[in-house]
């Protein structure tokens, strides 16, 4: 499994380097911001990061699976005795890994800011946890989009449908905000589109 | 995992994206006529005055040195401000968390007072310690004409104030504090059902105990001190000043219920009282929350906090008189209603936003009629019956089941929850109708199922095709009936679902009964006939060809062989 993992990684080494970056960026971004202005004003900084984070996730989905569906290297793999289940399962937990490496450095320094900087933490403590997890939702959901549209031998439909599925997931967290409904909701749409990816791709033939 | 049960939970997730994806289209397209809507009211229809006259006069009337009326202003905000976001689900938050914006009741974060920087006073509801607890600086005297500050926090319940958290303090359950002013800070605790004044001065930390109201007294206060919610919807600008001929200008005064003597609190069923601070009483009626002329109408004069979407409540005294200023924006954002209390509560004069209505006046009456902003925003105005039509439309390729819901809890569902409603639509014509009194449960019923006919006519048709099509792919019978049964609760979003989900099959014609059938059926789904396989017998004709000749002897000459060798 770690070997399917570390295969996923190096075959989509751009689309996972891309994320890394954009936060490494951000956290850079955020802190330098906060020390010149001495007063805070991370919050604003890493939001306008969280938008591009997203999109860098969707990529991601979307390469591995395009990248599959059109080198076959699910065909190849399948060769070597390693099954469907194993094969998908590493492409989500080298996905997944991805995600957390990006965002939860990135939610540490604004945290850690916030702190140093704004009021105490007593009051928007509990802010501050419920738009971490809605931002996470959201993002393990634009990754799965990725991997729901990525399956496609069109470029037209991949472009197309990444951008829809973008814009309805940031929609989404826009109309109902960042509370327990959003989360509810975001949960239940990468649950239907992981359990759709997993379906399309064990029965899809090689 | 079988088959079957793969198939069901793919159809399930292909079923939940699908609704979540069409929801939002609709959202987004519903907001869009919204928006476009209220842009479509002239700024006279934004805005509403009326002129409580009598009660800035004299005995015998109003003044007649004035040079004009009194007169007391409301007006909703722009639409630019509406366009930008308010009310949807990030800004809603924001405000539910943040410390001094005013949404009225509904408030996630217990925080009365923060001001910023170090040393800023802060006063907020603890639930894990149930107390009121007060940070800030305090100057403490060390001599003479000198002061040393220090850093204190105070904790307050419904027994004392003290340093530090104490058992014997007791403990608040959900408080309702007063906001604005806090020497004293007025609580009402519902669970204890009596009020509270909390004196934070460092020499006179003392909690006052208001009397227990009855149990029988239908008394439900939501909001003490500074009455408003949706500040950003509504507004109530500074009266005029009092300008007459003779004398110099009066001041008007006006407030948020900044008065020594008396505490405005709203109830939970729109009625506005003055509280005494020092006897913690209920002195009187103030006023309540005026309801706004709708679309259908409610058949009811006061609104409660969640029936409108922004309210505010201003105390006016001048030199001719005293009252209160009521306005309250109805859920739509499209009707503005304004009235003014006297000093007991009595409504004086009320006023809502209409649009002047062109033509001949109504026979017997003169002058310009006025038709109410909300109904001249779907009927009158240019563009608005084309707004209505969309509206209506988009609302009923909703899923069926979403607009029995709609129906249901419209009336219970907070005015701005529609700002942010996905699935529910309590702006929508269905919740409208079930929030009108005035028409009894039939009529609300019949006129609901009138409104949503369209929805009903599109779901018979879904259902029939899915069914036709199920029955030409051969699908069993309880699986078309499942079908059925979910394109009649879900609409469209359940056709599409099954469109994307049916068996990809290419049907081949049946030789016994001319139909479509499935390659993969033992048997024809319409005539139940196998498949004919001819046997493998050897046919009874033959191909016959020229007789072969007879071979002749063996014992010809060699000779011949041996002369043509040589």
């Amino acid at each position: 499994m770690l070997t399917l993992i570390a295969r996923e990684i190096r075959d989509n080494i751009v689309s996972v380097a891309l994320p890394c970056l954009v936060s490494a960026l951000g956290i850079t971004v955020a802190v330098i911001f906060a020390f010149s202005r001495g007063n805070g004003g991370t919050f604003p900084v890493t939001i306008m990061f969280t938008p591009i984070l997203l999109l860098a996730f969707c990529s991601l989905g979307a390469s591995q699976a395009y990248g599959d569906r059109a080198n076959r290297i699910s065909s190849l793999l399948a060769t070597l005795g390693i099954t469907r289940n194993r094969i998908f399962a590493a492409r989500v937990l080298a996905g997944l890994l991805i995600v957390l490496i990006c965002l939860v450095p990135l939610a540490v320094t604004t945290i850690f800011l916030l702190w140093r900087f704004a009021p105490p933490l007593e009051f928007y403590g509990r802010m501050v946890a419920e738009i971490s997890l809605t931002v996470l939702l959201a993002a393990v959901a634009c990754y799965f989009a990725g991997l729901l549209v990525g399956w496609t031998t069109s470029k037209a439909w991949l472009l197309a449908g990444c951008v829809l599925l973008l814009l309805s997931l940031a929609s989404l967290v826009v109309i109902k905000g960042f509370g327990p409904a959003a989360m509810a909701l975001l949960a239940l749409f990468l649950g239907a589109t992981l359990w759709y990816t997993w379906h399309t791709f064990t029965s899809a033939s090689l | 995992m079988n088959s079957h049960k793969r198939a069901t939970v793919n159809v399930l997730a292909t079923g939940v994206v699908v609704v979540l994806l069409m929801s939002l289209g609709l959202f987004w397209a519903r907001w869009l006529c919204s928006a476009m809507r209220f842009n479509l009211l002239p700024p006279c229809a934004r805005e509403v005055a009326i002129y409580p006259g009598h009660q800035f006069g004299f005995d015998g009337g109003v003044d007649p040195n004035l040079v004009a009326a009194p007169r007391v202003r409301a007006r909703m905000s722009t639409h630019e401000q509406l366009l930008a976001g308010l009310g949807l689900g990030a800004s809603h938050y924001l405000e539910m968390q943040l410390p001094g914006t005013q949404i009225g009741p509904q408030r996630d974060a217990y925080v009365y007072r923060w001001e910023s920087g170090a040393g800023g006073q802060r006063i907020y509801f603890d639930p894990a310690l149930g107390l009121i607890v007060r940070t800030g600086i305090e100057r403490v005297p060390e001599g003479r004409e000198v002061h040393a500050a220090r850093h204190v926090v105070y904790y307050a319940g419904p027994e004392g104030v003290s340093p530090v958290p104490e058992e014997k303090l007791g403990r608040f359950i959900a408080p309702v504090a007063d906001s604005l002013v806090v020497v004293p800070q007025t609580v009402y605790d519902p669970a204890l059902r009596r009020f509270f004044a909390i004196d934070w001065r460092e020499n006179k930390l003392v909690v006052k105990k208001g009397p227990e109201l009855p149990q029988d007294v239908l008394r439900h206060p939501v909001q003490i001190g500074v009455i408003q919610k949706g500040s950003t919807y509504i507004d109530i600008p500074a009266p005029d000043k009092v300008v007459d001929g003779t004398r110099s200008p009066k001041s008007v005064f006006w407030s948020y219920n900044t008065r020594a003597d008396r505490v405005l609190v709203l109830d939970a069923s729109g009625r506005l009282d003055w509280l005494d601070p020092q006897t913690l009483e209920i002195r009187g009626p103030a006023g309540y929350l005026p309801m706004p002329a709708t679309l259908f109408g409610s058949g009811r004069s006061r609104a409660r906090p969640e029936d409108v979407a922004g309210y505010e409540a201003c105390a006016i005294s001048s030199y001719y008189g005293k009252g209160m200023a009521v306005a309250t924006l109805s859920r739509e954002g499209l009707a503005l209603e304004l009235d003014y209390f006297d000093t007991i509560g009595v409504q004086v004069v009320g006023g809502g936003t209409a649009v002047p209505g062109y033509g001949e006046p109504a026979p017997g009456k003169t002058g310009t009629a006025r038709i109410p902003s909300a109904k001249a925003a779907y009927f009158y105005l240019p563009g608005a019956q084309v707004l209505t039509l969309a509206q209506f439309t988009l609302e009923n390729l909703h899923p069926p089941v979403f607009l029995l819901a709609s129906y249901l809890a419209g009336p219970h569902l907070d005015a701005t929850a529609g700002y942010r409603s996905l699935f529910l639509l309590p702006d929508s014509f269905v919740a409208m109708s079930a929030r009108d009194a005035r028409a009894g449960l039939v009529g609300r019923v019949a006129r609901a199922v009138f409104l949503a006919l369209p929805a009903f006519l599109l779901l018979l048709v879904l259902a029939w095709r899915v069914t036709r099509d199920g029955m030409r792919l051969g699908l069993p019978k309880n699986t078309r009936a499942a079908w059925a049964i979910g394109t009649v609760l879900f609409g469209l979003p359940a056709y599409i679902t099954y469109r994307l989900t049916r068996p990809k099959v290419t049907l081949v014609t049946c030789a016994n009964c001319g139909a479509g059938r499935r390659p993969d059926r033992e048997k024809c789904q319409r005539c139940g006939s196998p498949w004919v396989v001819p046997e493998l017998v050897p046919p009874a004709w033959r191909v016959l060809g020229e007789q072969e000749p007879a071979e002749e002897s063996s014992s010809a000459p060699v000779r011949q062989a041996d002369s043509s060798a040589h």
